[in-house]
């Protein structure tokens, strides 16, 4: 029988797990931060919410949207803080992906190693030894290790659960708010009870595990701190002075590593976009791009009230132009094209056969709602006007001038997006002229908007007044492939 | 008073606190009374079976009186919680705050003929008890504060 | 309000009296078109602006305004106007909300 000892690979992933999951639970807070309202209903009716982490009231009287929601909060519990959830989500991302491949080479050797019954008990008799236990600890004492194991039957079982339970499902709670998981497998939601369900139980996964954390140090410090760190750095109990120096060294140094994490995020938000985009957008592409929605909710889930993100271009051409019905409205499609067109609303009609979708919309601050979006797919707008060879993304340019429009957003200029032209040709990119069977309401977007279902809904701009096919991006903007890649540092591509 | 808040950090908490808001009126409520019946359910079994001291040795009668007591204001706030009236959680906070007293003042001082109480923490229905009673006390606070709302109490959130 | 439908959820549809209302605005202010310089403006549909729109006034409306000149470069056009102005004694605003026609799904 293997000896449940603290090998090397078990010591050296067991710190690794502690600077992964600190990072994800701080980057999660700032995910929070976003929309820290949560619901039980995907619809996400404003007033439903069962919590609230926020003291922001909206306004009754004039449109607001989820921006004006968002909340600033302190970089102690969240990375980088200060409203900056572009970082955060890169911070989570990376982290999870760092995570996953510390838990995959721990499961592995685990098994391979036959260490795995330090977790995974031998007999069903463990349960009434935990019962002991518990009244054990009750009593304010220290109950007996299992014979030849490292651990008291209760430290067994919460360790069983936190690995084979807990993880994974954060890890599978996590997927459910996917756009393209969610778009392309609408049953895996369903599975969780809709999305909004699999965020409330990412949250609760988020508590338990800090709550497990918290339990986690009160033992080690009743058992022996010396003693127990002993066991993780050295792997035998020896000594205990340096090995008590040795685990507050390591504590140090992450906390050094979230310091550095918080400040280079605050201080250069573009250098480590750059270089954790790099490696989640490997990960993205190779996992997530490939997935097509296949969504189809009934008239029934329809959200009375579609939330909104960004408010309409506050000009009077605009205003003028809406009051009108979008008469006087052009669309420009145009940039390395065969054949550069002008359209009206009513060409775009007619151009061919209107396409609806009734899909689940994720907005990248975690909230959700569901429409009915009707229109011209975007791949029989891509056939119409021919793409040269050179042309490899498409970039939408909208009517809505940030600072003028949309004081909540951090940043100004033309609101525009970019996204790849395989992204266009997907069935389910749309650009839609009606919302619920009726015209593209102006708070949505009217005349006409993008939607791309396997992508997070910052990427489906609104308000379009021209379509650009290009070669590169890098010269608009910020050149990061969007406006609030520009500003906010998000990622070009969103499949989560 | 806002130097000390700031310089010990419990401003920090307490701006933190305020924060969270959390709308389940019914289940605050439900809470609130399995925590109270919780505690009124162990001194019933105290006064029953005589555990609340040594095996073999017979509670005295005030103790007996207390535990009745006890248990019946736990009902009764219970009771009341679920009728909606403001008194019914202030009662079970009585109760409970009653309880972690009794307790402490029994293993701190002992009681009247009773000093094999003293240092006796080691006690796990002690620390159970204990545990329900502070949850109580701390889920009212959070009612009294507005972080909760207690049925048939609402939230008023219109955006 | 007129029973005709509007053809944008937002669009109010001015009844023959609002619209000699704005009209008298029109011809009190002595407004024209803005490209052309006629006086012949025919009056559309009223879009309410004080909700949708974050600088505008919580009263306020853009009433369409089309040029009848054939050879006007720009006919289509719009005046804002406060509700006061045009709309009926006792009718308010949309309550804060943007303003939806007769069976648009709520």
């Amino acid at each position: 029988m293997t000896q449940l000892d603290f090998p090397a690979w078990l010591r050296v992933t067991h710190w690794v797990n502690v600077l992964f999951i600190t990072l994800l639970i701080r980057s999660g807070m700032e995910i929070v931060a976003t929309h820290p309202k949560f619901y039980w209903r995907d619809q996400c009716k404003p007033g439903t919410e069962w919590a609230r982490f926020t003291r922001k009231t909206m306004p009754k009287d004039k449109l607001y949207d989820t921006l004006d929601e968002e909340e600033s909060y302190s970089s102690i519990i969240s990375l980088p803080g200060h409203k900056k959830l572009g970082m955060g989500r890169h911070w989570h991302f990376f982290s999870v992906l760092g995570w996953i491949l510390t838990g995959l080479v721990y499961f592995i050797l685990l098994f391979a190693t036959g260490q795995w019954h330090r977790y995974i008990p031998y007999s069903w008799s463990i349960f009434p030894t935990a019962w002991n236990d518990l009244l054990t600890y009750l009593s304010f004492n220290l109950p007996p290790l299992l014979p030849g194991q490292p651990l008291d039957a209760i430290q067994k079982l919460t360790y069983a659960f936190v690995l084979f339970f807990l993880a994974p499902f954060q890890i599978l709670t996590g997927t459910a708010q996917s756009p393209a998981i969610e778009a392309r497998f609408p049953w895996y939601v369903r599975l969780w009870g809709g999305r909004q369900s699999a965020r409330n139980l990412h949250l609760f996964g988020l508590l338990i595990f800090i709550g497990f954390i918290a339990v986690h140090l009160v033992m080690v410090a009743s058992w022996g701190w010396g003693q127990l760190n002993a066991l993780m750095i050295f792997g035998e109990v020896r000594d205990r002075g340096w090995a008590i120096a040795l685990s507050f060294v390591i504590i140090a140094a992450i906390v050094a590593v979230h310091w550095a994490a918080t400040v280079l995020s605050l201080k250069r938000p573009r250098t480590v976009q750059r270089a954790l985009g790099a490696v989640v957008m490997g990960a993205r592409k190779l996992l997530l791009r490939p997935l097509v929605s296949r969504q189809d909710y009934s008239t029934a889930e329809l959200s009375p009230e579609h939330r909104v993100n960004g408010k309409p271009p506050d000009s009077d051409g605009y205003k003028v132009m809406a009051v009108h019905n979008f008469a006087d409205w052009r669309l420009e499609v145009g940039g390395l094209v065969e054949h550069p067109m002008t359209f009206t609303l009513e060409d775009l009609r007619a151009l061919c056969a209107k396409q609806t979708q009734r899909v689940l919309h994720n907005c990248v601050q975690g909230w959700t709602s569901i429409g009915e979006w009707s229109g011209l797919p975007m791949r029989d707008m891509v056939e119409f006007v021919k793409p040269l060879p050179q042309a490899r993304y498409v970039c939408f340019l909208t009517m809505q001038d940030t600072g003028r429009d949309d004081p909540s957003a951090e940043g100004e200029g033309q609101f525009y997006e970019v996204i790849d032209l395989t992204v266009a040709r997907q069935s389910h990119t749309l650009l839609a002229y009606e919302m619920n069977g009726e015209p593209l309401p102006i708070k949505h977007g009217a005349p006409l908007r993008l939607r791309v279902e396997n992508q997070v809904g910052f990427k489906m701009a609104k308000w379009i007044e021209r379509i650009e096919f290009i070669s590169g991006y890098s010269d608009i903007g910020a050149g990061m492939g969007g406006w609030r890649e520009d500003n906010v540092f998000y990622d070009k591509n969103v499949e989560i | 008073m806002t130097a000390v808040l700031r310089w010990t950090g419990l401003g920090k908490l307490v701006s933190c606190y305020r924060y969270i808001y959390f709308n389940g009126p019914r289940t605050t409520l439900a809470l609130g009374m399995v925590l109270v019946l919780g505690v009124g359910a162990i001194h019933l079994y105290l006064l029953v079976t005589d555990q609340a001291l040594a095996r073999g040795v017979a509670s005295p009668a005030y103790l007996d009186v207390y535990f009745t007591l006890l248990f019946a204001s736990a009902l009764l706030a219970a009771l009341s919680m679920a009728t909606g009236r403001r008194p019914g959680w202030a009662l079970g906070s009585l109760a409970s705050a009653a309880t972690i007293m009794m307790y402490v003042v029994s293993r701190v001082w002992g009681l009247p003929d009773l000093p094999l109480l003293v240092r006796w923490w080691d006690y796990p229905l002690g620390t159970f008890v204990l545990a329900l009673a502070a949850m109580f006390l701390g889920l009212h606070f959070s009612v009294m504060t507005g972080l909760n709302v207690a049925y048939p109490d609402r939230r008023d959130w219109h955006d | 309000m007129g029973a005709e439908r509007a053809v944008r959820p937002e669009i109010t549809v001015l009844s023959a009296e609002q619209k000699h209302r704005v009209a008298k605005q029109l011809r009190r202010y002595g407004i024209t078109c803005t490209s052309c310089g006629s006086e012949d403006l025919d009056i559309g549909d009223g879009l309410y602006l004080g909700f949708l729109f974050l600088r505008e006034e919580q009263d306020s409306y853009l009433i369409a305004l089309t040029c009848d000149n054939p050879d006007c470069l720009a006919p289509r056009t719009g005046v804002r106007v406060h509700e006061s102005q045009f709309l009926d004694k006792g009718q308010e605003s949309a309550g804060g909300r943007c303003p939806r026609r007769a069976g648009a799904p709520q």
